[in-house]
């Protein structure tokens, strides 16, 4: 296992070195062709079988476990994610489509997935409901063989990119029951009546938008699942995307970076700001353990959410701090990374930004801890 | 062993050591012979007996058992114990059960250790001595780092008794019409407490893989796995102890006991800033794993 995972680590950085341009941080940064290195990339993992390889060799993957699947994510993080948007398909909707879908869903969607060859955006939270997303307003009303779609949906990271979102829309309404009557629909975002709003912000391009719904039609055909079993499917969702980002591992490659970035300098960092970096080196180590646990338990067949919600709170946390160090450790110029051609410094300020949303997206932090705190504190 | 000490009385061993020698000179050395803590020898480079160093120690810590356990378990290649001690503040608990052992500085120099000058005992280190020693000399890190990773497993035991008191208090204890459980202040404070120990969990298991492994290369991994106790321990025992209010100060309470185990531990030989310090040293010269490795000066 260990030669497998580090021969696959091998194989991905050669990869990386070779396919991405030097100065790659991140497909989002406004530059088109930042986002066709990203659409690059993906067609040739897809190619070599690595885009979706723990998916079945059916739908093209490789049937790999969670731990293979962990060094992709660690090492595709670690490089400024050139997959782009296309992690969340792979991650979590082809999976779910797999599950949930009918013969016809699966022949459409999960070959295009597996070959890199669609954005899929995430149509859940709204104007009403963020963490509390059985507050979701958002209808589907029958109509002939399909459904009419009205609603909004907002902070829809890669909307404006997307071909394809998976939606959640309330077909009932039980005011003592909100979490029934919720229905997933697959909606192809060139519907007529399907409208996009980008929101600039401090997470970078592309990833904020508002997505509107007026009378777009879905056909029935496109209802995953069950008609009104929609929250049981989003829960399923959230089990997938359990580990998340592999966020320590880029934490792990920035805090070594910065040290050989600095070389002489290093010991004109004050005293107190390299023991911030050795208590994040530590942290970072102690995240990554904390996703091995997990890993090892989906390996298993029986994941501990307590031990997944304890990941995810440190993870973040981690991510905040040691954006805050980088940014020290840079200085002034991280503010401005124009003054330098250096990659680690605009890495710095990107890794900063996005580090800000880590408390917040995929599930605020207070949502983590509640579900931690309730599983420990169940009666016996 | 868990069992054993739990047949022995938990945490009533401490509270009894207090005013009854014999608990320390007679009963608990008794009982760690019959759970066989004699046979287990954590050099001998097989994983399993750190390990099981490892778990005795937990187990220890979880009763806050009073005795030098980590002391015997990493004298175990010299004569009858060995204890790791600041050379300019030789402070240690139960130097008074240290006949015939011998002491080391963080850096493997020894000494022996001949007695202890003065009793220094306080309410919050109520077992503890100023040891009194020879002549240093050189000697081999091994101990210091044997010694240093158990003395985690020893305050990771005594740490996970105190969040299970804490989350049994927070679910017993009615405070304005309801179980303290309830409040998301109390919830959200025992979440926190649950991630430190989980990250320190696997940290030292780390360490002590990392120490079967590479012997006297694993410095640096043990001194990071000292840092993640150091930090673990303050949070969660302010924790615990906001959790219980007043009744946790009390004698009668098991958390003043855990509370007090691994205070020498966690300011000898460094504390918090100083262990941190040590850490950043031992990086320099040896660089930090992981999977874009920090490079030291000698790794070049």
């Amino acid at each position: 296992m260990q030669t497998e995972a580090g021969e696959l680590r091998t194989k991905l950085r050669a990869m990386i070195d070779e396919r991405l341009p030097a100065d790659f941080v991140g497909s989002f940064t406004g530059d088109s062709k930042d986002l066709a290195t990203a659409e690059d990339f993906c067609r040739q993992l897809a190619e070599d079988k690595l885009l979706c390889m723990a998916w079945p060799e059916a739908y093209g993957g490789q049937d790999a476990g969670p731990w293979l699947q962990t060094i992709v994510r660690e090492e595709m993080w670690a490089h400024f994610e050139p997959r782009g948007a296309q992690y969340m398909g792979v991650n979590w909707v082809g999976p779910v489509i797999m599950r949930h879908g009918t013969e016809e869903q699966k022949s459409e969607h999960l070959p295009r997935i597996s070959a890199g060859e669609v954005i899929w955006c995430q149509g859940f939270s709204e104007p009403e409901a963020g963490s509390d997303l059985s507050g979701l307003r958002t209808t589907a009303t029958p109509d002939g063989d399909g459904y009419r779609i009205n609603g909004q949906k907002v902070w829809t990271s890669y909307a404006s990119i997307a071909g394809w979102c998976f939606l959640l829309a309330r077909t009932e309404r039980n005011p003592a029951d909100l979490r029934s009557g919720i229905t997933v629909f697959l909606v192809k975002t060139d519907s007529p009546g399907f409208s996009v709003r980008p929101l600039d912000s401090l997470v970078g391009h592309m990833h904020l938008n508002e997505v509107f719904f007026s009378d777009v039609y879905v056909p029935a055909s496109q209802v995953l699942g069950e008609v009104g079993q929609g929250w049981r499917i989003v829960m399923e969702v959230l089990a997938y995307e359990r580990l998340g980002i592999a966020r320590y591992s880029k934490c792990d490659r920035l805090l070594a970076e910065v040290r050989t970035h600095l070389g002489e300098e290093w010991n004109d960092v004050p005293s107190g700001l390299r023991e911030r970096w050795v208590r994040a080196l530590v942290r970072t180590r102690q995240s990554r353990l904390l996703a091995y646990r997990v890993v090892a338990a989906q390996a298993a067949g029986h994941v501990d959410p307590a031990d997944v919600a304890a990941y995810r709170i440190a993870v973040t946390v981690l991510d905040q701090e040691v954006s805050e160090i980088l940014t020290e450790i840079v200085g002034p110029k991280a503010l401005s990374p124009g003054l330098t051609e250096s990659k680690l410094v605009r890495a710095v300020e990107d890794h900063w930004r996005y580090a800000l949303a880590g408390t917040v997206s995929s599930g605020t932090i207070e949502m983590q801890r509640r579900a931690l705190a309730r599983a420990i504190l169940a009666p016996a | 062993m868990s069992s054993a000490l739990r047949r022995a009385g938990g945490t009533d061993l401490v509270k009894r050591a207090v005013t009854e020698p014999t608990v320390r000179t007679v009963e608990i050395p008794a009982l760690l012979e019959r759970a066989g803590l004699g046979d287990i020898n954590p050099y001998s480079g097989d994983i399993n007996e750190i390990a099981a160093a490892a778990y005795a120690c937990r187990a220890a810590g979880a009763v806050a058992l009073p005795f030098p356990i980590v002391g015997q378990l990493a004298g175990a290649q010299s004569a009858l114990g060995l204890v790791l001690v600041s050379r300019t503040q030789p402070v240690v608990d139960h130097v008074d059960l240290m006949t015939g052992w011998q002491a080391v500085d963080r850096f493997g120099s020894r000494t022996d250790v001949v007695g202890a000058v003065e009793s220094a005992r306080t309410i919050s280190a109520p077992f503890a001595g100023i040891a009194k020693t020879t002549t240093w000399s050189e000697g081999e890190i091994s101990p210091v780092l044997v010694y240093l990773v158990l003395e985690c497993w020893s305050v990771l035991g005594s740490l996970e008794s105190a969040l299970a008191l804490s989350v049994q208090h927070a679910k017993d204890r009615v405070q304005f019409g309801s179980p303290l459980s309830r409040y998301q202040a109390i919830q959200f404070q025992i979440a926190d407490a649950y991630v430190e120990l989980g990250g320190l969990e696997v940290i030292v298991e780390q360490a002590v893989a990392s120490y079967a492994s590479h012997g006297a290369q694993s410095l640096t991994d043990i001194v990071a796995a000292r840092v993640a106790m150091l930090e673990a321990a303050e949070k969660c025992l302010r924790v615990a102890h906001q959790i219980h209010g007043a009744v946790g100060f009390t004698d009668e309470h098991d958390l003043a006991w855990l509370s007090r185990h691994g205070h020498i531990a966690r300011r000898s030989p460094l504390g918090v800033s100083g262990t941190l310090a040590w850490a950043a040293e031992s990086i320099e010269r040896h660089g930090f794993d992981g999977l874009f490795p920090v490079m030291g000066a000698g790794r070049e």
